[in-house]
């Protein structure tokens, strides 16, 4: 094999987008003469100190800007490189592209605040005995372009699964999906939710998801502060540990602690060191009782937590954020029969309980009006393509208003994003919202979701996605 | 009764059942009419042709207009069939690249120090979308982990060409896949952990690699017997696999049924190769015409790509990171290159291509390869060079082929369906192939359409 050092800048343009649904269902990809796709020209390489950025005028938009209730109409966006400068009404910039909105709506790009890229694989968490860690990457890129990206997913947060170089990958600009922002390895106990060993592993003998890192198995504090050191240095933006049990998971039943009140201070205080913030995976009010006490910030699941707790966390206002997952957890464990055939009745039972609490809390969050933001938790070539369906589900099943549960998914998650601090890997400017100085990740809508939400499921209503002030779909 | 047993595997199931799709479905035909045929190994073009395709396969060729005789009844809702007017362009074979490197990118160093293994195929993927979308429905990777990738992308779980991967290269000590740094041992540096390089020494670790690849589902083995331009450890003139080594590993490949290319620039090395039973050699860009005259005899391969030792040794006193020793070899590539390839062609030694383009930057320039060949071959023979003559040594994997079912890179009846549609005839203008982004109107690979500008 040659090597050489030369670089040169290309051009990689992208003539069509595909989607797939594998296991012997048919491809479906693009029909005859509908090429949605126009990417811009990305090179590679230094650009001159002195090149005027490129700005853009968008103009005549409807803009959700990540947090208000209603639109703001007739309005104008300005974007000048990768970032928002101005936004108002009748703005006029000499030199700037013009873009005619033709009366749609304008939200930010959409915000996944709770994905498992890595995880990409038709088995889930058995993946790794099936897949190395060269193909979990390329899984993982398909998902970050084609189920994230492409469908208006701009940024994805990745709780789970050592997806720290393909952050960066991103980051860097060598790949075209998703943001991502990741917690790298979740740190778990022994028989935790982050152990996906056999029940024939001998002791400390590393399984390969061990090994590549996808979770660290903890056992006391300076396990807790090792594995979070390890995952700082490689690129993580903030850690993960689970602190309850699982409905999927084989050896740690829904009602159990899982990390000890030490183990999970150990990764707060770390993380503290860090300037982050921890994220914890539990369902009941002892183990989220257990997080809040030790300074955990972000919550996710929480499905069978009851009123008190739910109170306290409003308390808390915005030092604490609920990170709900309807989709897996309503439609999905919402009935007995529902279930796969391959769970056992106690997995079952498990999960109709889960579905049964997740209304009930999510109801509480609402009414306590509890710091709110919503992540997918939905992977796997079944799921992974389906990740808007998380949105819709918080209006259509639980009955959260439209432009609520669109802030979930955008300037909340925003804010959420940038308690990273220091380790933020998009520090410049703002996410999920439309105001100056947010990144330019900006989605043009036929149609109002504030009014329909199921709306934002339709790609063909999907006529425009910016991310990063660059063009990947242009339909207008 | 329940479907429990179909339905037990894997959450997949669950999800199906929520989706809705539960039975086989009639596959996909695709007519194409109206088009000029290049086969794969005539010539010529074959004018005025129809072609039909059912599923992944071509199903019929024909120069009278072919019925469509799909029972009425059974309508595909999603996914229609389709009658494509090619209106006069040509349709070719989808292009195989036979000398890749997906899993390095960004270079040795960058993929050493700053990129982690799922970095590594998450780039590969960009690598590999924009191989299709220059026409090449096909890659050959002879060096680098891509197993894993190789194994999803014929399992239709990821998006991009056939892969035929060799797993990590087998080198000595030393040579051209010793990757590790200085200060390292050779048999521990990031490259071998991750399966990138297999570092033997002797016949007996030689086929312990052998085996290991096998098992990993390689389609075939490369080993690297001489030396190179920038790499550190293996002078430009050395032989740097011994003749048991070779033997080694090609026996046990030819025990699994398929076969082993080896990297190897000089006299020296091929002919060493040649006698421990190789027939196949990439590079060979030093070698005189005796050594030439032998692969001929023992119907040999030559491995070409041209592009990369005349093109980009083209001013080696240009290149970063180039000491004085390095602009020597660089040029001695390039002047040997030439001769080489004038000696291969005036004696017909069996060629196949690949452009060995794989950094990022470089990948773009695989079809100028095939533009430049032309120097030295007519036009169908360098387009050969990239399908039926490529396919037929893809086939020497035997059962270790991951697409064994059909033919690759013609066009006939029963092959896979990787097809082009290109505006103009690559037979008397080559160039368009290297205008890929216009030329290139209708991409197809396994009956599925990557691309459609109709």
């Amino acid at each position: 094999m040659l090597q050489t050092n030369i670089h040169l800048s290309y051009i990689q343009p992208i003539c069509q987008v595909v989607r797939y649904q594998y296991q012997g269902l048919e491809m479906n990809k693009l029909r005859n003469g509908a090429i949605l796709i126009a990417l811009s020209l990305i090179s590679f390489g230094v650009m001159a100190a002195d090149e005027k950025p490129q700005q853009t005028l968008i103009t005549n938009v409807n803009v959700f800007d990540g947090f208000a209730d209603q639109l703001a109409m007739n309005t104008d966006v300005l974007i000048e490189g990768n970032h928002i400068i101005e936004v108002g009404q009748n703005l006029s910039a000499e030199g700037a592209t013009v873009i005619d909105g033709g009366g749609r709506t304008l939200t930010p790009g959409l915000i996944d605040m709770h994905t498992h890229v890595t995880f990409e694989t038709p088995a889930g968490t058995e993946g790794f005995n099936q897949y190395d860690f060269g193909a979990a990457g390329a899984m993982a890129a398909q998902v970050l372009r084609d189920n994230m990206l492409m469908k208006g997913i701009t940024t994805g947060r990745d709780l789970v699964g050592n997806s720290r170089g393909i952050a960066k990958l991103i980051q860097q600009g060598h790949l075209i999906g998703a943001r991502l922002y990741t917690s790298g390895g979740v740190m778990s106990p022994t028989g935790g939710h982050g152990d996906w060993g056999s029940p024939t592993d001998t002791v400390r003998n590393l399984d390969y998801g061990a090994m590549v890192e996808q979770s660290y198995i903890i056992e006391g504090r300076d396990s807790v502060i090792a594995a979070s050191r390890r995952n700082f240095r490689n690129g993580a933006h903030f850690t993960k540990i689970m602190a309850g049990g699982g409905v999927s998971s084989l050896y740690d039943p829904l009602e159990i602690y899982a990390a000890t009140q030490e183990e999970v201070e150990a990764a707060v205080e770390i993380a503290n060191d860090y300037g982050t913030y921890v994220a914890i995976h539990a369902y009941h009010d002892g183990s989220y009782k257990r997080s809040l006490d030790a300074g955990v910030r972000s919550f996710e699941h929480g499905f069978l937590v009851t009123e008190p707790t739910v109170k306290r966390m409003a308390k808390m206002d915005q030092d604490i954020v609920w990170s709900f997952q309807c989709f897996m957890s309503v439609a999905t464990f919402g009935d007995y029969d529902a279930m796969p055939d391959f769970f056992t009745h106690e997995q079952k039972v498990k999960g109709v309980a889960v579905g049964k609490g997740a209304r009930n809390a999510a109801a509480l969050m609402l009414k306590h009006d509890v710091f709110m933001i919503g992540g997918s938790d939905m992977f796997t070539p079944a799921f992974g393509p389906r990740m808007k369906e998380d949105i819709t589900c918080r209006t259509n099943m639980v009955g959260y208003p439209a432009a609520h549960a669109l802030k979930m998914s955008t300037g909340n998650a925003g804010i959420v994003l940038k308690w990273s601090n220091v380790l933020d890997p998009y520090p410049t400017y703002d996410l999920g919202t439309i105001r100056p100085n947010a990144y330019a990740d900006i989605l043009l809508w036929d149609g109002n979701p504030l009014e329909n939400i199921d709306l934002i499921l339709d790609e063909s209503k999907l006529s425009f996605i910016m991310k990063d002030g660059e063009v990947y779909k242009n339909t207008l | 009764m329940k479907l429990s047993t179909l339905l037990s595997v894997t959450v997949l199931a669950l999800a199906l059942s929520v989706i809705g799709v539960a039975q086989a479905e009639e596959p996909r035909r695709i007519l194409i009419t109206n088009i000029n045929v290049w086969d794969g190994v005539s010539d010529q073009l074959m004018p005025n042709m129809n072609v039909l395709v059912v599923g992944n396969k071509i199903e019929r060729i024909s120069a009278e207009p072919i019925e469509d005789l799909r029972p009425q009844q059974l309508m595909v809702k999603e996914n229609p069939d389709l009658t494509i007017d090619g209106a006069g362009r040509t349709l070719m074979p989808g292009l195989i690249d036979m000398h890749t490197h997906l899993m390095f990118r960004y270079g040795v160093t960058a993929m050493r120090n700053d990129f982690d293994a799922q970095a590594a195929g998450a780039a590969a993927m960009e690598s590999l979308q924009l191989y299709m979308q220059m026409g090449y429905t096909t890659v050959r990777d002879v060096g680098g982990n891509s197993l894993g990738l190789a194994r999803n992308i014929a399992a239709g779980r990821l998006a991009g060409p056939r892969i035929y991967s060799s797993g990590g290269a087998i080198s000595a000590i030393s040579g051209h896949n010793d990757l590790a740094m200085f200060t390292e041992s050779p048999h521990d540096g990031v490259f071998t952990r991750r399966g990138d390089t297999n570092i033997i020494t002797g016949p007996i670790e030689a086929r312990e690699a052998v085996r290991v690849l096998m098992r990993g589902g390689a389609s075939q083995i490369k080993i690297m017997v001489g030396g190179g331009v920038a790499s550190n450890f293996d002078p430009l003139e050395a032989t740097t696999m011994s003749e048991d080594e070779i033997r080694a590993v090609v026996e046990a490949a030819a025990d699994f049924g398929t076969y082993a290319c080896a990297h190897a620039y000089t006299d020296d090395s091929v002919n060493r190769v040649l006698d421990a039973g190789g027939r196949c050699i990439e590079h060979g860009f030093l070698i005189s015409e005796k050594t030439i005259k032998r692969m001929k005899k023992l119907d040999a391969v030559m491995s070409l790509q041209p592009y990369a030792a005349v093109e980009v040794f083209k001013d080696p006193e240009k290149l970063a990171g180039f000491n004085a020793e390095n602009i020597r070899k660089g040029r001695q590539v390039r002047d040997g290159a030439d001769n080489m390839l004038s000696l291969i062609a005036k004696h017909k030694v069996d060629t196949f291509a690949g452009a060995d383009l794989w950094q990022e930057g470089l990948i773009i320039k695989t079809p100028d390869d095939m533009v430049l060949r032309t120097r030295w071959f007519p036009n169908a023979e360098v387009l050969r060079q990239n399908t039926s003559s490529a396919a037929k040594w893809l086939a020497k994997s035997g059962t270790k082929n991951p697409y064994r079912e059909g033919a690759l890179g013609v066009i006939q009846q029963g092959a896979y369906a990787d097809l082009l549609l290109v505006e103009g005839n690559p037979l008397e203008d080559i160039s368009i192939m290297a205008d890929w982004q216009n030329s290139l109107k209708l991409i197809m690979k396994d009956g599925e359409i990557f691309k459609n500008t109709l």
